[in-house]
C-alpha cells in the first residue's frame, strides 16, 4: 500500500486542484452572465434568489449520499484524486468501474491485496481517458443540439416547455424502471419519494408558499430513505 | 430587446464562447494527475491503458453520445456544458434544477427557465465540490461511527431522488407521466434491450407522443403560435 503516500501526496492535491479550478472558473462566468442576463430580462431578485436557495437545499442530501458513497474510492485511490473525479466529471458508479477496469488491465481487481502502485495509476488513467467522450461531444454538440431543439418545437414556442417536460419525464422514467422493479427497500423509496414530493408541492402551489418546494426535495428524499430502510 | 431576445442574442452567445473553450481547457487539465505521477516516474504503460480503455469503451462509450442528446432539452445550453464537466447529472443536476424552476416559478425549456437552470446547476455543483472535498479529506476516519441504519437508508438515495422528480414532472403532466414510465417499465422487463437503448427509445418515444397529443389540442396550454 505504498502507493497511497504518493496518492494523497500534497503535490497530487495541485494536480487535482487544477482541473477543478478549471471548473470553478466556468461556474463563476455563467453565474454572472446568469445573473445580469436574469435581471435584464425582468425577472425579479426574489425569482432568482429563490431559485438559488433551492438549489442549495436540495443539493446537500444528494451530495452527503455522494460522500457516503464514496468511501471504496477514496480508501483506494486517494483522497484528492477521489474528490476530482466525484466533483468533476464522474459519479460513483462510473468511476468504482473505471478503477476496477484499470485493476483488471494489470491483472488485479479494485481493493484486492495486490493492488499496488501500477493499478492504481493505470486506474487514474483510465478513469480519466474514459470520460474525454462526455466533455468532447458535449463542447462539440451543445450548439447544434439548441438548433435540433428548435427545429423539433417546429417553430411553436409553446409547445418548448412540454418538449421538456416531456423528455424529463422520458429521461427519470427510464431511470426509475429498475428501481421500482428492484422491489423491497428500493420499491419503496420510490413510491414514497414520488408520494411525499406531489403532496408537498401541491400544498406549495395551493398555499402559494415557495419556501415548501425549496425544501420539497431534501425532505421527500429523507422521508423515503428512512422509510425504505425500516421496511 | 424583450426577455427572449437578451437571453438568445446576448446570454447564449457568450455561454456558448466561454462554454466550448473552457470545456476544452478542462478536458486537457483533467490529465494533471497522470502527469503528477509521470513526472513521479510512473506510468502504466501504453498497454494497461488501452486494455483497461477497452473495458472502459465497451462500457460506457455509447453513453458518451446518448446522454448529451437526451438530457440536452432538459438542460438547455449553460447546463449541458456545466453537467457534462461536472458529472452527478441524473442524481444530483438535474434534481437540483428541476426543484429550483418550480420554486422559482419558472418553466424549463423558456428563457426563463434556462437562467434558473444555469443558477441551480453552479450553486449544486459548488456545493457538491464542497461537501466532497470535506468528505474525501475527513471520510476515513469518521465512518465507521456512522450508525448502520444510516449507511442502510443512503443504499435507497437514488430511488428516493428518481421517485420525488418523477413525481414533480408528473403533476405538470400525468398523461405524458403514465406513457413514459409504461414504456420504460415494458422495455426493462422485455430484457431484449440494453440499457441506453431503453433510454433512447423511451426519450424519442416521449419526443413523438408529447408533439402529436399538443398538436391535436391535448396537452394543457396550446397557446396560439407565436
Amino acid at each position: 500500500m505504498e502507493y497511497l503516500s504518493l496518492a494523497n501526496s500534497a503535490g497530487m492535491w495541485v494536480a487535482c486542484i487544477l482541473p477543478v479550478g478549471v471548473l470553478i472558473l466556468l461556474c463563476v462566468i455563467f453565474y454572472r452572465k446568469a445573473m445580469a442576463s436574469g435581471r435584464e430580462m425582468g425577472m425579479t431578485r426574489e425569482t432568482l434568489m429563490v431559485g438559488f436557495n433551492a438549489a442549495l437545499i436540495s443539493s446537500i442530501g444528494p451530495s452527503l449520499a455522494i460522500v457516503i458513497g464514496m468511501l471504496a474510492l477514496v480508501v483506494n485511490m486517494g483522497a484528492p484524486f477521489a474528490w476530482l473525479r466525484l466533483s468533476y466529471i464522474g459519479s460513483i458508479m462510473y468511476e468504482l468501474m473505471m478503477a476496477d477496469f484499470g485493476a483488471q488491465a494489470v491483472g488485479t481487481t479494485l481493493g484486492a491485496a495486490d493492488f499496488g502502485q501500477k493499478a492504481f495509476a493505470n486506474g487514474v488513467w483510465i478513469e480519466t481517458v474514459c470520460s474525454l467522450g462526455w466533455i468532447a461531444v458535449a463542447a462539440v454538440a451543445t450548439p447544434r443540439l439548441e438548433v435540433l431543439r428548435k427545429k423539433m418545437a417546429g417553430g411553436n414556442i409553446a409547445f418548448l416547455p412540454i418538449l421538456t417536460s416531456a423528455c424529463m419525464l422520458g429521461a427519470f422514467a427510464y431511470l426509475s424502471a429498475s428501481k421500482i422493479l428492484a422491489g423491497h427497500g428500493s420499491t419503496w423509496a420510490w413510491i414514497i419519494g414520488a408520494v411525499c414530493m406531489t403532496s408537498l408541492l401541491v400544498i406549495s402551489r395551493k398555499m402559494k408558499k415557495t419556501w415548501i418546494a425549496e425544501w420539497s426535495l431534501g425532505v421527500s428524499m429523507l422521508v423515503a430513505m428512512c422509510i425504505a430502510a425500516l421496511v | 430587446m424583450d426577455a427572449e431576445e437578451i437571453y438568445s442574442k446576448k446570454f447564449l452567445p457568450g455561454i456558448m464562447k466561454w462554454g466550448a473553450l473552457l470545456l476544452w481547457v478542462g478536458l486537457v487539465f483533467s490529465f494533471a494527475p497522470s502527469m503528477y505521477l509521470l513526472f513521479h516516474g510512473i506510468f502504466p504503460g501504453w498497454a494497461a491503458i488501452g486494455k483497461g480503455f477497452g473495458l472502459g469503451f465497451a462500457a460506457v462509450g455509447v453513453m458518451w453520445f446518448v446522454e448529451p442528446f437526451s438530457y440536452f432539452p432538459v438542460l438547455g445550453i449553460p447546463g449541458t456544458y456545466l453537467a457534462f464537466l461536472s458529472g452527478n447529472i441524473s442524481n444530483l443536476k438535474l434534481p437540483c434544477t428541476a426543484v429550483s424552476q418550480e420554486a422559482a416559478g419558472v418553466e424549463g425549456g423558456t428563457s426563463q427557465g434556462g437562467i434558473i437552470a444555469t443558477i441551480a446547476m453552479v450553486v449544486a455543483t459548488i456545493v457538491a465540490t464542497v461537501l466532497i472535498f470535506i468528505g474525501a479529506v475527513g471520510l476515513a476516519s469518521v465512518v465507521k461511527y456512522f450508525p448502520p441504519f444510516l449507511i442502510k437508508a443512503t443504499t435507497f438515495v437514488l430511488p428516493a431522488i428518481f421517485g420525488a422528480i418523477f413525481g414533480q414532472f408528473l403533476l405538470s403532466n400525468v398523461t405524458l407521466g403514465i406513457i413514459a414510465l409504461a414504456i420504460a417499465i415494458t422495455l426493462t422487463l422485455v430484457k431484449v434491450i440494453p440499457g441506453w437503448g431503453i433510454l433512447v427509445i423511451t426519450i424519442v418515444a416521449m419526443i413523438i407522443i408529447s408533439r402529436v397529443l399538443f398538436q391535436k389540442g391535448l396537452l394543457g396550454k396550446s397557446k396560439s403560435k407565436e
